[in-house]
């Protein structure tokens, strides 16, 4: 009996969210857990609810009690992964994200490319903010040094201004044949340590460019999206794809290699694990790539 | 999904950007805030009756794309048998059944170049056109491509293009 009412709340809650109404669908899919707290779908439900509400404590206590009654919930791990991502855990978000991708993949769930996306988009905010606190030691870094140069600038300065002011006492006669001669001196020091200054800049800068966004070599793309790979496939014609757009080209299309147009069904794929070794390994040193 | 379909194009605009292509006059969405239609020029190739002409090529992707083929059809009048006079409506197999996503909007914009200068008369849009070829009249078939070309296709289109 309450089963039946929980259900008739649940539909309630799906006509509210498809009007886009998140928060009456809360509260429909709430009164549906009250009835029936065994349902993985009510609590994935309001979840999403949460989840476009960006409540995301809210997304992470539902996804986890999903998970805790059906390890094996492909939206449970999902939208934990997006909340996580959202309260910068990302440690914790990517491997929810790739175990929801892994279940996607068995259950041949249709939504494995968005989780993809998700988990790219997670891999690349982690970068910056590791990218941000590395910026940030490194300004300090030229900073102090810039520091130590202009120091020893002033120092070298004083030396010469001394034994200028020394001259001046004894022989005050010559001090104007003297004069020019030390500035001379003088500029030729400031000039050496604005050198040493735009140097040290310079090779600074070109740090930073090192690790900025560049082009991403085409052999990490994926033919048909043109994205970087996650889960690189192979077929029998040594051509590789990502495995989801792959999948979906067999499903809409036919069961030909697009590119060399032999035939080439599911079962021939292959995962290429060089590959996507080399590409996680690109990932970690030029993060901006993930979501390139 | 749509997202998808966004970067893959961007990606392609950049590939264009970055080496454009002498054949290839103009490829670019038509603005900046629908990505999913795109207009192309195509250059006529020389030494055939299309020389010297510049053809608009309107774009339109579905959000399928590259799983589904664009749809690709004449802005520009064109002579071909092939391609409808009317309506600009392209006869080729990669952009219908022989579509493969590893093809892109500039491939397939190629591919129609090639159909220029290789026409198939067997499966005609424009049977004027394709009758000529038949009976053998080349001289006869030449010349009316050149006159539709000169009359359409120069000076004007590019600029039309290019503003």
């Amino acid at each position: 009996m309450s089963v039946e009412r929980a259900e008739s709340h649940k539909v309630k809650g799906n006509t509210y969210f498809s009007k886009k109404d998140y928060d009456s669908a809360t509260r429909e899919y709430s009164e549906a857990i009250n009835l029936n707290p065994r349902n993985v779908v009510y609590y994935t439900n309001r979840a999403l609810c949460y989840l476009r509400l960006k409540k995301y404590d809210n997304v992470i206590s539902d996804c986890k009690t999903a998970i805790s009654i059906d390890a094996n919930s492909v939206k449970g791990h999902y939208m934990l992964g997006q909340a996580l991502t959202e309260k910068a855990e990302f440690d914790l978000a990517i491997s929810h994200l790739q175990t929801a991708y892994d279940l996607a993949i068995k259950d041949k769930v249709t939504f494995s490319g968005e989780i993809i996306q998700a988990l790219l988009s997670a891999k690349k905010r982690k970068w910056e903010l590791e990218e941000q606190r590395l910026r940030k030691n490194e300004s300090e870094f030229l900073k102090y040094i810039k520091g130590l140069i202009n120091t020893e600038r002033e120092k070298q300065l004083q030396k010469v201004n001394q034994s200028k002011n020394s001259f001046g006492s004894t022989i005050s006669k010559l001090v104007n044949l003297h004069s020019t001669e030390i500035q001379d001196k003088l500029d030729q020091i400031n000039k050496s340590y604005d050198e040493k200054l735009s140097q040290i800049e310079q090779v600074f800068a070109q740090s930073e460019e090192n690790r900025g966004p560049k082009e991403v070599p085409d052999y990490f793309l994926d033919k048909i999206s043109f994205n970087i790979m996650y889960d690189p496939v192979i077929t029998p014609s040594g051509i590789t794809y990502e495995r989801t757009h792959l999948k979906e080209h067999f499903k809409k299309i036919g069961h030909f290699d697009p590119l060399s147009r032999l035939e080439c069904r599911e079962a021939d794929l292959y995962p290429n694990l060089a590959l996507k070794e080399a590409i996680e390994d690109y990932l970690n040193k030029n993060g901006w790539a993930a979501d390139y | 999904m749509a997202e998808a379909v966004a970067r893959r194009l961007l990606k392609e605009l950049k590939d264009y950007q970055k080496e454009p292509n002498p054949d290839l006059a103009k490829l670019s969405p038509i603005s900046d805030d629908n990505i999913l239609v795109w207009n192309a020029v195509l250059r006529g190739e020389s030494d055939t009756p299309y020389e010297g002409g510049h053809w608009t090529l309107r774009i339109e992707i579905p959000k399928t794309y590259p799983i589904h083929p664009p749809k690709i059809k004449f802005l520009t009048r064109i002579c071909h048998p092939n391609i409808s006079f009317k309506t600009g409506e392209i006869c080729l197999d990669i952009l219908k059944t022989a579509w493969s996503p590893a093809w892109t909007l500039q491939s397939a914009c190629m591919a129609i170049r090639l159909l220029l200068s290789n026409p198939e008369p067997t499966s005609p849009l424009n049977c004027d056109a394709a009758n000529l070829l038949r009976c053998g009249d080349f001289m006869g078939y030449e010349s009316l491509v050149k006159m539709y070309t000169q009359l359409y296709a120069m000076d004007q289109q590019e600029n039309e293009a290019n503003s």
